[in-house]
């Protein structure tokens, strides 16, 4: 008798390598290779469809039988290890970005970067946006001092191909040229965006991410670019709620 | 008399899928319960959930889950119970459930997760692993939980127990509900060559917190056809029929419409849970004479 443990190693290993070794465990009916199959078919056709929803630009420009392929070549490697699939994928842009077959789209992992990271903010934690009314009552000298985290939905990306404007248009990403973009993806409220941003704007927030305050974030938008607008930058993203309200700037701005 | 392990009414409701969460949220239908798969929800923030507060307000819950992976020869993981409790914590379903059956390798052997419920061979080690692991969901949520019998498409060798009786066995060890899914018994007998009405016959209709309808497919493989329990259908008839006998058993219990995969308009989903709720009256009505 075939401990349980000893069964669900050898049946996992069949159903994403060689199906021979679980054979000799099924009753021999003559038809135990074709049963045991819908549980192949199963589990490689669901992680498939939920691949297909997290890397839509991915299938968009695959079409379905090469994205089938990629899928399959993917889930052998990288099997789920959490047993919900809303965090599934994660390592595909990678994966995609060392594959051979797929060397002819060389910007295609930066695209499934962006589709990640558009997945992922769907369902980041809530948090509460900072006011523009929050800094506004804080002295300059404080200001610059000031960290401005972003919301937990946010993601900064930087590549060296367009990928927002592939991301907007999959099915016009042919003979795609190298042209460098920047994007940032956020969820204020229920609606997840990715906006391009111009490479002082990206420095900038990518200070800020890193939890550098205000006033060295908006040295290294100067950096990039000499005639950084760091007022109308700092207004938008504050108008669009796009940094999160810690409990330091609730108490500043309570005390303000 | 109501299973401890459901505080359902004894009505008909509808699996409830991301196509249909808004107009249900903006023109809630007249069923008193709706199900969802709680690892759907399990995100940390962000509209699913908002939107099941919205849900939560009109409808009353059974959190259905595909991913504790209760009939695996490890224990269940730990992050996934937390995230169970604390989705019971602040929605406060009126069932929780999961099935019997495995999702993931054992942690020795790479711990895939292979997103199938995958079948247990019907042996005593496995009701003795099933038991275990319910029992830790049990105590993980502070509350009683109801295992769903499975769909089975191959026989392993080595069965120490007939598959009815491995499900009733399983239930009784556990000292949990019973979620009775009668297309899984009409699947499973057709596939593997049992007699429906037997395995129905030796249920512990005592236990049972609610029962599944659904619809199955045909599928063609070499060596012949299989039904494949897609959920992807109205019910057959012989389910509503398997369907019927239950209820003889049970009387008047929460009955659940499954739809899956092609998901129809709501229309067609409530045309399948008016169905349901025909039999449930002509039980209760059976019940009183």
């Amino acid at each position: 008798m075939t401990s349980l443990a000893e069964l669900q190693s050898r049946f996992a290993a069949s159903v994403t390598g060689d199906p021979s070794g679980v054979m000799p465990m099924l009753a021999d009916d003559g038809r135990q290779s074709d049963r045991f199959e819908i549980h192949r078919n199963n589990t490689f056709a669901s992680l498939k469809s939920v691949l297909e929803e997290a890397f839509p630009t991915v299938a968009a420009v695959l079409g379905q039988e090469m994205f089938q392929r990629l899928s399959a070549a993917f889930v052998r490697n990288h099997p789920p290890r959490i047993n919900h699939l809303l965090d599934y994928g994660g390592e595909l842009p990678r994966f995609i970005g060392r594959s051979e077959p797929l060397a002819q789209w060389p910007w295609l992992g930066d695209a499934a970067a962006l589709d990640w990271a558009v997945n992922a903010a769907y369902g980041a934690a809530d948090a509460e946006p900072l006011a523009p009314d929050d800094l506004a009552a804080l002295p300059p000298e404080q200001l610059v001092e000031t960290q401005l985290p972003l919301l937990p939905s946010a993601a900064l990306l930087r590549s060296d191909w367009p990928v927002h404007a592939i991301w907007m248009n999959p099915g016009e990403a042919v003979d795609v040229r190298p042209r460098g973009e920047a994007v940032l993806v956020i969820r204020p409220g229920v609606e997840v965006m990715a906006l391009p941003l111009d490479p002082a704007e990206f420095a900038f927030l990518e200070a800020l991410a890193a939890g550098h305050p205000l006033g060295q974030a908006a040295a290294a938008g100067q950096a990039a670019d000499p005639g950084f607008d760091i007022q109308g930058v700092l207004a938008r993203h504050l108008a669009g709620g796009h940094f999160a309200r810690t409990p330091s700037s609730h108490k500043e701005g309570e005390q303000g | 008399m109501p299973a401890a392990c459901s505080s359902l009414p004894p009505t008909a409701g509808f699996g409830l899928r991301h196509p249909h969460v808004l107009q249900v949220i903006d023109r809630p239908p007249a069923v008193d319960w709706v199900e969802v798969h709680t690892e759907n929800y399990m995100y940390p923030g962000g509209p699913r959930l908002r939107q099941l507060e919205a849900v939560r307000e009109r409808f009353q819950l059974s959190f259905h889950g595909v991913g504790l992976s209760l009939g695996s020869v490890d224990e269940p993981d730990r992050d996934h119970l937390k995230r169970i409790r604390s989705l019971v914590d602040r929605f406060a379903p009126a069932a929780v459930s999961d099935h019997i059956a495995w999702v993931k390798a054992p942690a020795a052997a790479g711990g895939a997760s292979l997103n199938d419920l995958l079948p247990l061979p019907c042996t005593e080690e496995a009701v003795a692993v099933l038991a275990r692991n319910v029992g830790i969901f049990q105590d993980a949520i502070g509350r009683q939980v109801m295992i769903e019998n499975p769909s089975m498409y191959l026989e392993f060798t080595g069965g120490e127990l007939d598959h009815a009786a491995f499900v009733a066995e399983t239930v009784r060890r556990a000292g949990c509900g019973l979620l009775l899914d009668v297309n899984n018994i009409h699947v499973s007998a057709t596939n593997l060559g049992f007699d429906a009405d037997d395995y129905l016959g030796a249920m512990p209709f005592e236990a049972v917190g609610e029962i599944h309808v659904a619809g199955h497919t045909s599928r063609e493989t070499p060596s012949g056809v299989l039904l494949l329990d897609d959920h992807g259908s109205r019910v057959r008839d012989e389910v509503w029929r398997l369907y019927d006998r239950a209820l003889a058993k049970t009387g008047p219990v929460a009955t659940l419409m499954e739809w899956d995969t092609d998901i129809p308009q709501l229309e067609v989903l409530l045309e399948e849970v008016a169905s349901a709720q025909t039999r449930l009256d002509a039980a209760a009505v059976r019940g009183a004479a």
